[in-house]
C-alpha cells in the first residue's frame, strides 16, 4: 500500500534528512515512526505527499510512485497533521464538505457528515460550530474525520497525538485502530513511545534520515521500547 | 475542483461580512462620486448657457460632456470659450465649477475611485490568497487531498475574484439604473456605449491590479510580508509611475512655453499691422488691412499647429510611459472613450482652428461694412467610439499584458511555492 524504495532527501543546504528508505506498510496494518526531531519523519510523510521531491529513490501509495503521478497517488493516501488548522469561521460541517468535495466526494448530504462526526466522537452540539473555537483535540477529531470521509486506503500522520490531553489522545488512538481494522494502512509518526507500544503493528526508529531499528508487534511485547529507543539514540546508525 | 476552492472562498467572503462590507462602501463610495460630479456637471452646464454665444458671437465654445460625471478629464479645459477676432483668437470664460476645492483634491469620478480606490481594494482582496494557506496550515491540506497547485492558483483566484467584483458590479449597475430617475443625467445610446466600454476595461483593470496582487501571496511565505510589497506595488503602479512618467515625458520633449508662444504672436501682430500701416500711408486709397489680418492668422495657424504637435509629441511620449503602469494605461484609455482625453482637447483646439477659418471671410467683411453679423453655431465633432478604440490599442494592450504577466508569475510562483 505504501512502499518507499532507496526514497532520499537532501535539502539545498545540503543536509541529508533522508538516506535511503525502505519501507513497507500493507493494508490492515498500523506503522509507527519514531525519532528524535529532525531525524527525517516529517520529511517522509512530505515525500510521500508530494510536498517536496525526492533526491533519490521513490514513493510509492497503492502503486502509483508520487513523483511521477502525485495526482493520482494522493487519491489514495488521506493525511492529519499535527496541528490540523481548517478554516476557522467555517463550521465543522463545512471544513468537512469542502475537503471532501476536493477529494472528489460530491455526493455527501449532511446527514453523511453528521454520521462521520459522530463516529469521531464530536459533540452534536460542535457539528455547526465554527472551528475556531475548537480546542486541539476536536481539530484532529475533524481532521480524522475528514480522512475518513476522503475513505483512501492509507492515512499519514504527521505526530497527530501531539499536545493532546491522555483522553483525547486515547479516543484518537482508538479511532485509527478502527480504521485500520477497516483495512486501511495506517503510517504514523511519533514521539508517544507508549501508543506506539500499544497499538502499532510494527515500530520504526529513525535517526539521521536513516531507518535504524525495525520490530513487529510480537517483538516488542518481549522488549521495552523506551531502552530500545534510548540505546538507539545514542549509539551510531546501524542499518 | 477549482469551483470548490472558489465555492469556499466566496463562502468565506460571505461569512466574515467582507464582501457585504465591499458591497456598502461601493454603494456609498460610487453614489458620493456621482452625486458631487452630477452637481459639477450641472454647474458647468448652467455656466455653459450663460457663455453660450448668440449668433452675432464669433465665439466657439463646446457643451460639457455629460460622461466628464464618470471621468472629468480635461473637459474642464475642453469648456472653455474661444472668442475669435480679426486679430487672433482669445480663451474667454470657462463652464468650470467655482469650487476651488476642487484643484486642491482629486475629483471623486468613477474613473478615480476605479483606478485609485477599487484597485486598492482589489489589492487588498488578492494579497494573502495564496500564503494565508500555508500560514493557516491548510495548503497542505489541499494539496494532500488531491488539489494540483495550478488549481488551487485558479481556484482561489476566481472564487476572490467573485467576492470581489459582484459587490461593486452590484453597487455600479444600481447606480446606473437610478442614473436618469435620481440625478436626472440623459445619456444618449453613444454614451451609454462608451459607458459600457468604460466599465469593461474598468473590470479588466481591477482584475489585473487582483492577479497582481494574487501573484504577490504566491511568492511570499508571510502574509504581513505580502501586504508591504502590495502596499508598495499599488502606491508605485497607481501614483509613482503615472506622475514620473508626465514629469520624465516632459523633459524628454521640447514644449515651447506659453510666454514665449504669446510673444511670437504679438511680434506676427507687430509686423504685419506696421505693414499695413506703411502700406496704407504710403498709398492712402488701399485696403491693407484685411490682407495683414489674414497673414496674421495664417501665420498664427502655423504656431498653434507647430505648437499642437509638439503638445502631440509630449502627449504620446507621456502616454507612452504611463503604460508601464495599468493604472496610467486605464486612465489614458479611459478618458479617451468618455471624451475627455488629451487626444479630444487637441481635437476640439484643432475644431475651434476650423471653425475660425470657415468664419474668417464674413468676420473681416461684417467688420469692414460694419453691419450686424450672423454666424454659424460652432458644433465640433467627436471622435467616433471605434476611431477612439483603435487609438487606444496600444493601452489596452499595455493592461492584458500586465495581466499575462502577472497570471504568468501567479503559476510560476505557485509551481516552485513550498507549501510546508
Amino acid at each position: 500500500m505504501l512502499e518507499a524504495i532507496d526514497l532520499t532527501k537532501r535539502y539545498e543546504d545540503g543536509l541529508l534528512a533522508l538516506d535511503h528508505l525502505n519501507l513497507k506498510v500493507e493494508a490492515g496494518e498500523t506503522f509507527c515512526l519514531l525519532g528524535a526531531n529532525g531525524a527525517g519523519k516529517t520529511t517522509t510523510i512530505n515525500l510521500f505527499l508530494d510536498f517536496i521531491p525526492p533526491t533519490d529513490g521513490a514513493a510509492h501509495i497503492n502503486g502509483f510512485e508520487v513523483a511521477c503521478d502525485p495526482l493520482a497517488a494522493k487519491k489514495h493516501v488521506a493525511y492529519v497533521s499535527e496541528n490540523v488548522m481548517l478554516y476557522g469561521n467555517f463550521t465543522a460541517r463545512q471544513n468537512l464538505d469542502f475537503f471532501a468535495r476536493l477529494s472528489g466526494r460530491q455526493d455527501l448530504s449532511r446527514d453523511d457528515y453528521y454520521m462521520v462526526l459522530r463516529r469521531v466522537g464530536l459533540q452534536e452540539k460542535a457539528f455547526e460550530q465554527r472551528v475556531k473555537q475548537f480546542s486541539k483535540g476536536m481539530r484532529q477529531k475533524l481532521g480524522i474525520a475528514i480522512a475518513i470521509v476522503k475513505d483512501s486506503p492509507a492515512v499519514l500522520l504527521d505526530e497527530p497525538t501531539s499536545g493532546l490531553d491522555p483522553k483525547a489522545a486515547a479516543e484518537l488512538m482508538a479511532l485509527l485502530g478502527e480504521l485500520r481494522d477497516d483495512g486501511k494502512a495506517i503510517f504514523m509518526s511519533t514521539h508517544d513511545l507508549f501508543r506506539a507500544k500499544e497499538h502499532a503493528d510494527r515500530v520504526g526508529i529513525m535517526k539521521e534520515g536513516r531507518l535504524v531499528m525495525l520490530r513487529t508487534r510480537e517483538e516488542l511485547a518481549e522488549e521495552d521500547l523506551e531502552r530500545l529507543y534510548l540505546d538507539y539514540m545514542e549509539v551510531e546508525a546501524v542499518a | 475542483m477549482i469551483w470548490a476552492i472558489a465555492r469556499r472562498e466566496v463562502l468565506e467572503s460571505l461569512t466574515t461580512g467582507r464582501s457585504a462590507l465591499l458591497f456598502v462602501i461601493a454603494v456609498l463610495l460610487l453614489g458620493t462620486g456621482l452625486y458631487v460630479m452630477d452637481r459639477d456637471y450641472d454647474t458647468r452646464r448652467e455656466n455653459y448657457d450663460l457663455i453660450r454665444p448668440s449668433q452675432d458671437q464669433s465665439v466657439a465654445v463646446a457643451p460639457p460632456n455629460p460622461l466628464s460625471v464618470f471621468a472629468r478629464g480635461l473637459d474642464d479645459a475642453m469648456g472653455r470659450s474661444f472668442e475669435i477676432s480679426v486679430i487672433n483668437v482669445e480663451i474667454g470664460g470657462s463652464q468650470a465649477s467655482a469650487n476651488p476645492l476642487f484643484g486642491l483634491f482629486p475629483t471623486p469620478d468613477w474613473l478615480y475611485l476605479f483606478r485609485v480606490v477599487f484597485a486598492l481594494i482589489a489589492f487588498l482582496f488578492g494579497f494573502d490568497l495564496i500564503c494565508s494557506e500555508k500560514e493557516r496550515g491548510t495548503l497542505k491540506l489541499m494539496v494532500a487531498n488531491g488539489a494540483s497547485r495550478g488549481e488551487i492558483a485558479a481556484g482561489k483566484w476566481l472564487g476572490g475574484w467573485l467576492a470581489f467584483f459582484v459587490p461593486v458590479a452590484i453597487a455600479a449597475a444600481l447606480w446606473l439604473i437610478l442614473l436618469r430617475p435620481l440625478f436626472g443625467l440623459a445619456l444618449s445610446g453613444d454614451d451609454w456605449a462608451r459607458l459600457a466600454v468604460f466599465l469593461g476595461l474598468g473590470s479588466i483593470y481591477l482584475a489585473v491590479c487582483y492577479t497582481i496582487a494574487v501573484a504577490l501571496s504566491a511568492l511570499f511565505h508571510r502574509a504581513s510580508t505580502a501586504l508591504v510589497a502590495t502596499l508598495f506595488a499599488w502606491v508605485l503602479l497607481v501614483f509613482v509611475i503615472p506622475s514620473s512618467s508626465v514629469l520624465v515625458a516632459r523633459q524628454l520633449a521640447h514644449v515651447q512655453p506659453l510666454g514665449l508662444v504669446s510673444a511670437e504672436r504679438w511680434r506676427i501682430f507687430g509686423s504685419e499691422m506696421m505693414k499695413a500701416f506703411e502700406a496704407s500711408n504710403a498709398d492712402p486709397s488701399s485696403s491693407p488691412f484685411e490682407a495683414a489680418w489674414g497673414e496674421m492668422h495664417r501665420q498664427g495657424d502655423m504656431v498653434s499647429e507647430r505648437v499642437a504637435g509638439e503638445l502631440g509629441a509630449l502627449a504620446r511620449t507621456s502616454a507612452a510611459l504611463v503604460r508601464l503602469s495599468p493604472a496610467g494605461a486605464f486612465d489614458v484609455v479611459s478618458t479617451g472613450v468618455l471624451g475627455t482625453s488629451v487626444a479630444h482637447e487637441a481635437q476640439l483646439k484643432l475644431e475651434v482652428r476650423r471653425y475660425k477659418n470657415a468664419i474668417l471671410p464674413d468676420l473681416f467683411s461684417y467688420r469692414m461694412r460694419d453691419i450686424e453679423p450672423t454666424y454659424p453655431a460652432f458644433t465640433p465633432r467627436r471622435m467616433s467610439l471605434a476611431d477612439t478604440l483603435a487609438a487606444a490599442g496600444a493601452d489596452i494592450g499595455a493592461i492584458v499584458l500586465a495581466g499575462a504577466i502577472a497570471i504568468t508569475t501567479l503559476f510560476v510562483a505557485i509551481s516552485r511555492y513550498d507549501i510546508r
